[in-house]
């Protein structure tokens, strides 16, 4: 992925992504300890994934989502 | 304040120009494989937050926000296996770029069925797009991916 994709990603996003972008932003600014990089990128992912699957279990069940949820086609 | 939020976002922008970057040195196939991919996780984190707040606001049924963050959790169970594919380090073999692009072709299916069963034409508070949109940036992402991991191979 090129940076301008990136950088037309994150204009997409609009002015309330600050968080998102400095996020990234701190991401891009790589260092010069390669491992060190790779380290923080995998614990950034592995971070974020955790975060969005917990939210999403507490507001399926929150909101009475108890069983597998299957995409509807449409008619 | 959307205005001033925008100018913020626009200069941060322009400083970060030419990024990715790094001090002494080139980025590696490794560095960048595995940034797009936290980029990846970001994006999938943004619309399991967007698509709440839209459930919250009564903009989207929670019928059906609860089917745009079941496939949110797919796709974060397929990254995390990924992600686990990318911490091995070092080398993409065969089978696992089989197994990453088996993943992130699944995850596109089911991005699209979600997009084409439609409903989601409503606006994610966070990314000022449609949630629409945010799935197929998202599906984009994700086949960026595979062409980075694809990149890694064939520098094997």
């Amino acid at each position: 992925m090129t940076v301008a994709e990136i950088t037309a990603l994150i204009l997409q996003l609009g002015p309330i992504a600050l968080e998102f972008f400095i996020k990234i932003e701190s991401l891009l600014n790589l260092g010069p300890d390669e491992k060190a990089n790779i380290a923080s990128a995998i614990a950034s992912a592995n971070s974020s994934n955790a975060d969005t699957q917990a939210k999403i279990a507490a507001w399926m069940q929150a909101n009475g989502f108890t069983t597998k949820v299957t995409f509807v086609k449409a008619n | 304040m959307k205005h001033f939020a925008t100018t913020i976002l626009s200069i941060a922008l322009l400083l970060s120009v030419g990024c990715i970057h790094k001090t002494g040195g080139t980025v590696t196939p490794w560095e960048r494989v595995t940034t797009d991919n936290a980029v990846f996780t970001q994006s999938l984190n943004t619309i399991e937050q967007g698509t709440e707040a839209a459930a919250v606001s009564g903009v989207i049924a929670n019928d059906k926000a609860a089917e745009v963050l079941g496939f949110v959790k797919l796709a974060s169970q397929d990254d995390q296996q990924i992600t686990a594919i990318l911490d091995k380090g070092g080398s993409v073999s065969l089978a696992d770029y089989n197994t990453i692009q088996g993943l992130i072709s699944q995850l596109s299916a089911s991005g699209q069925e979600l997009v084409t069963s439609g409903g989601i034409g409503v606006k994610n508070p966070l990314t000022q797009q449609n949630i629409a949109q945010d799935i197929q940036n998202a599906t984009a992402l994700a086949s960026a991916l595979l062409t980075d991991v694809q990149a890694v191979k064939g520098a094997n």
